[in-house]
């Protein structure tokens, strides 16, 4: 009994002390997850604000954007700490949170964009055509009303 | 049948159809342009107004400020506020000349605070603050830990600010600078604009 359990407590504790170890988390890992993360927000920004420039509704992904970015700045700050176990992980949550984000802008942009179109179509194009119409669609109304009612009118006042 | 008595009401009942069809683009065309394009940086006190901003600190005491960003530039902007403190000789932002030429003070940023603000918009957070910090035994100089920001603890090892006596103060600074990311530059770059609270850091 007594030959394996000294080499058993050993080992768990071996095994207790590295284990921590070799999963934390070092300066240089922590660092390129907080430039990833700082990249991927730099990405997402410049995504919704194509969103934004063709017009689309974009606050609610502004206010994730707001979260990624305060979860960077903790990354930041816990770096700087030196805790790079946290700065790892908020960095990792940063980066998470925009999962799928610049698909959503692009959608939204599109969105936006056909939106655009249709109402330059309308109230453009349409309105601008309208008011064409209406100038020369008088014109011509007057002129056949002369020509049809404006002898008559001639003649009427030949015969008082 | 006289048309010719008509005449007038036929062109003003034209007039006023084709304006009403065309006030759409109208609508549109006849936009005074924006001429002034530019960012804003305010800090409001406790009470969401500019009056009661904080200026004798206690230690460990809580004191609360709003800050705020309006975007007049015509697009969407990412905003990054510098959070930095300093004592009397320490490097502040300059005020004077124009704005492009302003620069930040060279102090390390204690935090970063993104903000992203579509245009003719605004933003403000809330900004919740106390300071941790000891007097010497001299009573010249206090001996600053650190800063409590929105709940993170900002370090100030290595901060300290002398006694001033001719103001009668422990001169404290807490500045928040503005700066924009330049997507062209790939680059944040300072935007010229700061505010900041001055401080008396009393010794109670």
């Amino acid at each position: 009994m007594k030959g394996w359990v000294v080499p058993f407590c050993v080992s768990l504790l071996l095994i207790l002390f590295f284990v921590p170890t070799c999963l934390a988390v070092d300066e240089g890992q922590a660092r390129s997850a907080i430039v990833e993360a700082n990249q991927t927000i730099k990405d997402c920004y410049l995504a919704v604000a194509a969103a934004d420039k063709a017009g689309g509704n974009v606050s609610g992904m502004l206010s994730v954007l707001q979260d990624a970015g305060m979860l960077l700045s903790k990354a930041d700050l816990a770096l700087g700490k030196g805790d790079f176990d946290s700065a790892y992980n908020l960095a990792v949550q940063s980066k998470a949170k925009l999962d799928g984000f610049i698909v959503e802008a692009h959608s939204v942009k599109d969105a936006a964009e056909h939106s655009g179109y249709v109402d330059f179509m309308i109230n453009i194009v349409g309105s601008s055509a309208g008011t064409v119409g209406v100038v020369v669609g008088s014109f011509a109304v007057w002129f056949w009303l002369n020509r049809r009612y404006g002898k008559v009118g001639h003649v009427e006042q030949d015969e008082s | 049948m006289n048309l010719s008595e008509y005449k007038v009401f036929f062109i003003v009942v034209t007039a006023v159809v084709a304006l009403f069809v065309a006030s759409p683009v109208l609508s549109r065309v006849l936009v005074y342009p924006r001429t002034e394009f530019f960012s804003e940086m305010w800090l409001l006190g406790p009470n969401h107004k500019a009056e009661g901003y904080p200026y004798n600190i206690s230690r460990g005491q809580n004191y609360t400020v709003f800050l705020g960003i309006g975007n007049q530039l015509g697009y969407c902007l990412y905003y990054v506020v510098e959070v930095k403190f300093r004592n009397e000789t320490q490097s502040a932002p300059t005020s004077f000349g124009p704005i492009e030429n302003r620069t930040p003070s060279s102090m390390p940023s204690l935090f970063n605070i993104s903000a992203f603000v579509t245009d003719e918009q605004d933003w403000e957070l809330p900004m919740s603050f106390s300071f941790d910090y000891e007097v010497s035994l001299d009573r010249s100089q206090v001996i600053f830990h650190n800063l409590t920001l929105n709940d993170e603890i900002l370090g100030l090892d290595g901060y300290s600010t002398a006694w001033n006596g001719t103001r009668t103060v422990f001169f404290g600074n807490l500045m928040f600078e503005l700066w924009i990311y330049d997507a062209q530059a790939t680059a944040l770059s300072y935007h010229g604009r700061f505010v900041d609270l001055k401080f008396n850091m009393t010794t109670y």
